[in-house]
């Protein structure tokens, strides 16, 4: 024992207090176990609500809605010079951030957790380490939940600093960059870049591979690359970064390209947007036989439990997606199951959202992925630009795609792309859950005038008996 | 602090249990976990674990006893000066789960029903998420519920649209669970278990669903062959002689092998390589004669005894497959040469799998050899529906003291596994002792042969 130390003891101890963390920890309180929860910043919520999606998706609806405004001629709205007051939109978002966070702060007191502020290090596989800022903390616990996330990488010639910087910077920016490089055409690298290039940014996006959005269909991102070209944005594929120097007002890049040229450039800013690796290298994981994998992700079950059986972990420090909503439902299994109650991450599918310009939503199999996991297949494709909504919200770039299986007609995935399809996707979602078949999203009433009848409408065209597009196949 | 533990909401709308017998007794310290006692419904038979560490002061009812749900079973005096939460018995009734009681409970691993690995995420997990196997549709509720009994959703049968299966699949699926588990029962009543012997009530186990191996370490799945499957389903049937005893005894096979290693030369000129193994057959297939209820099968449903007149042999292979019986038909009216003849060729077909499934049947006593592969003693599983099996173990050459004289002999180390419901142990010795003389004496072997 360090002298000077306190020795505190609970049942279950949450180590982090982001989405998934927190979420852990009010479950497992509520189903009546004794909580501590160690979060090395003052307030909850970790990147999510601090540095990631909810910032973030503030200054995406301030830039979009300054798109829309820019474009609300055609709808018989003059505008006059618009203008972005900076330092008050930020503000703004720093305002909502610290009202959730109040709101977390409540709702963690209101079940009676103890929260102790500082890095945690396991001693032993009962007791964790607590470095505060005050008085270090040995605190012996029963079980453990480890939801320590991860955090973004900077990948040499790079280096973090004032100009070079990741999300966790981009989105306190009080002054939009002149020129912006984003390094990483990822879902991050293009909200980021879509949103400053609203702002006013000229935006240049670098991708290592083929395609920006790796991973996502390639026909929803095509709408994207169409939108990002309207905006002026440059996108360099199979490119990376070279050199980079870094002076006083400006960084200078050197991009190599493909084709074995090399363009050079100077940004103002450069906003790195590569990848993210998990916060499990300073846990001490070793010391009490946690496995982890080569990149240092946490093993887990389906109970979300660890290679040590008291020991749980969920969110991104157990691996890809690194998506709040995963963590979630991890962090509800962990808790129940340390509860005793027979929970099980066994999710169908966990839904990716991206919001970039239109919005790219998809949940379940692509086609690609269904005929290589032996489904013969249908494929139903639904433009917006028929849709009654989208050309009243004088958005109609994007399509929603419905992938069935051929014959027993289960819906096996579907993919968006447009206006508010991160919402739309919620229904699909549930659909491929409950194993759903194309006749109980067609004869769901789909109410008018929506986009959600898109959706519909994509089921009627994969069984072949659309009403509002011409040769629908074979009907039935 | 004392603490009551109450018979937990078993599910299914029960109201009570029978409490078929107490893990532990007044006293105990028990830890979380630790089985207490094991209840059965009409619909199952349950263990229930302990939900805290603690010294049993009171057990308040007795086995055979009708509990009502909600009653106070055990009295705990626990270390614990009470956490904050409310201990389980403050509410009994928090959850419609199968195991509400675990939950306030300090558990320090509480297990939940592992889900089989099938249903895994389409996308999503990113370590194992990838399974290429077609996922199970069932709606979230439908999955808990299989949890909750350990049901594995990939033997129900869906009869929702695209074979999606329903809360009730798994209801009927949980229910003609149940009663095939009690016909089980039936068949194998408890008291016949062991010869003279009253057993008690018998105990009904469930095997529990398979742990994620994963969590360990990596795995990869393989696809049982048909002969392993073969094989398990033998050796399941094995199982179900609920009495197995082995005996064990050395042969002194000295003489033996130097009639052997004399006959050699004369067994080559017919093309035959003379092992061991067919003067053993030769040898059992005489004691069998003597001693006939080991060449017999029990038929437990009629309570009669099957006394076959025919010595067909089994012999276990060890083939790339996997382990092939097959059967030498008559070996009572064989020469050991012909026996020696024929056991090479159906080896031979054994390993190229050639052989027919009409070779492989029949047996009524089984051989199984391991002393190739080394190894002296071992427990050989019976060949259901026989009776008996005899192992063979390696062949040693040992210092035996003849008179007061120490000798190298050659010892041969004989297995016999045999179903005690029908055999005792006297029975047994008698048989190996049999066995033992003639391949002692190899002048006997020739007398009866």
């Amino acid at each position: 024992m360090v002298m000077g130390e306190s020795q505190e003891r609970t049942e279950v101890v949450v180590i982090g207090g982001g989405p998934g963390g927190y979420t852990a920890a009010f479950r497992a309180a509520d189903l009546g176990k004794q909580v501590a929860l160690v979060e090395q910043e003052k307030r909850l919520g970790g990147v999510c609500l601090l540095r990631g999606c909810i910032p973030s998706k503030a200054l995406i609806t301030a830039a979009e809605l300054l798109d829309r405004i820019r474009h609300a001629e055609s709808m018989g709205i003059r505008v006059g010079q618009v203008q972005v007051d900076m330092p008050r939109l930020i503000a703004w978002k720093n305002s909502i951030i610290e009202e959730l966070a109040r709101g977390l702060e409540s709702l963690a007191r209101g079940r009676h957790i103890t929260r102790y502020l500082g890095r945690a290090t396991f001693r032993s596989p009962h007791e964790l380490f607590i470095h505060t800022a005050d008085q270090p903390v040995l605190l012996r616990f029963d079980q453990a939940i480890i939801a320590t996330g991860s955090q973004p990488v900077v990948p040499p010639p790079l280096q973090r600093g004032p100009r070079v910087l990741t999300s966790d910077e981009a989105l306190d920016l009080t002054e939009v960059p002149p020129s912006l490089l984003v390094v990483g055409g990822g879902y991050i690298g293009i909200e980021l870049g879509t949103c400053f290039a609203d702002l006013g940014s000229q935006v240049t996006i670098v991708e290592m591979l083929d395609r920006l959005l790796p991973g996502t269909d390639p026909e929803l991102v095509r709408v994207v690359r169409k939108r990002l070209e309207q905006r002026g944005v440059q996108v360099y594929l199979e490119s990376k970064v070279t050199e980079a120097r870094v002076g006083a007002q400006s960084v200078q890049v050197k991009i190599a390209r493909s084709d074995g040229k090399t363009v050079e450039g100077e940004f103002a800013t450069v906003l790195v947007a590569v990848g993210r690796r998990p916060n499990s290298d300073q846990l001490g994981l070793e010391r009490v036989g946690v496995r982890t994998t080569e990149k240092g992700y946490i093993v887990i079950d389906q109970q979300c439990r660890t290679s040590v059986p008291h020991l749980f972990a969920i969110g991104d420090v157990t691996g890809p997606p690194a998506l709040a909503h995963r963590a979630r439902r991890q962090g509800i299994v962990a808790a129940e199951v340390i509860a005793g109650l027979p929970a099980a991450f066994d999710n169908r599918t966990v839904p990716a959202v991206i919001f970039s310009d239109p919005e790219i939503a998809y949940c379940g199999l692509s086609e690609e992925e269904a005929v290589a996991a032996g489904y013969r297949v249908r494929v139903g494709r639904f433009r917006l630009g028929a849709s009654g909504r989208a050309k009243t919200l004088n958005q109609t770039d994007g399509l929603i795609v419905v992938i069935a299986e051929e014959g027993t007609e289960v819906v096996l995935g579907v993919r968006m792309v447009g206006p508010h399809v991160s919402e739309l996707i919620a229904e699909a979602t549930l659909a491929i859950e409950m194993g759903a078949t194309l006749e109980d999203l067609i004869a769901t009433i789909h109410a008018h005038p929506t986009l959600s009848e898109a959706l519909l409408e994509a089921a009627e065209v994969c069984r072949g008996q659309a009403i509002h597009s011409l040769r629908p196949g074979k009907s039935q | 602090m004392q603490r009551e533990f109450l018979l937990p909401d078993l599910g299914e709308g029960l109201h009570e249990a029978t409490l078929v017998a107490w893990k532990v007794k007044e006293g105990d310290l028990v830890e979380a976990d630790q089985p207490l006692a094991e209840v059965e419904t009409d619909k199952a038979t349950a263990e229930l674990p302990s939900p805290f560490r603690g010294r049993i002061v009171k057990l308040h009812f007795r086995a055979g006893d009708r509990v009502p749900v909600g009653s106070v079973l055990v009295t705990f005096e626990t270390e614990e000066t009470g956490p904050v939460a409310a201990p389980a018995a403050a509410k009994p009734a928090a959850s419609v789960t199968a195991t509400p009681e675990r939950a306030a409970g300090p558990a320090e691993t509480a297990p939940s029903a592992p889900s089989p690995a099938r249903p895994g995420a389409i996308r999503g997990d990113g370590q194992r998420g990838s399974e290429s196997a077609k996922p199970i549709l069932a709606a979230p509720i439908t999955r808990k519920l299989a949890r909750e009994h350990g049901i594995d959703l990939s033997q129900v049968p869906g009869t929702g649209p695209g074979g999606r299966i329903t809360t009730e699949d798994v209801l009927a699926y949980l229910a003609a669970r149940q009663s095939g588990r009690r016909a089980e029962v039936t068949t194998v009543p408890a008291g016949e278990t062991a010869a003279g012997e009253v057993a008690a009530p018998s105990a009904v186990v469930t095997r529990p669903p398979l742990p994620d191996f994963s969590h360990w370490g990596p795995i990869e799945r393989q696809p049982a062959s048909a002969i392993r499957r073969r094989i398990a389903e033998r050796m399941h049937l094995a199982s179900s002689i609920p009495a197995t005893v082995t005996h064990a005894d050395e042969a002194d096979i000295t003489l033996l092998e130097q009639g052997r290693t004399q006959a050699k030369p004369i067994a080559e000129q017919h093309g035959v390589r003379l092992t061991l193994l067919p003067f053993v057959v030769k040898a059992v297939a005489m004691a069998l004669q003597r001693w006939p209820m080991f060449n017999a099968s029990y038929d437990e449903q009629r309570h009669e005894i099957i006394v076959k007149k025919y010595y067909h042999i089994g012999i276990a292979v060890d083939t790339p497959q996997g382990l092939l019986v097959p059967v030498i038909r008559d070996a009572d009216r064989k020469s050991v040469l012909q026996l020696a003849q024929e056991m090479a060729q159906l080896a031979d077909r054994a390993r190229q799998g050639k052989l027919s499934a009409e070779e492989m049947r029949g047996s009524s006593f089984t051989i199984t050899n391991i002393g190739s592969l080394g190894g002296t003693f071992f427990t050989p599983i019976i060949n259901w529906p026989e009776v008996a099996i005899l192992g063979l173990g390696r062949v040693q050459e040992r210092v035996v003291l003849a008179g007061d004289r120490p000798t190298v002999r050659k010892m041969l180390p004989l297995c016999l596994s045999f179903d005690h419901r029908l055999l005792d142990g006297a029975d047994a010795a008698r048989f190996v002792n049999e066995v033992r003389q003639l391949l002692e004496n190899p002048a006997a072997l020739l007398l009866f042969a």
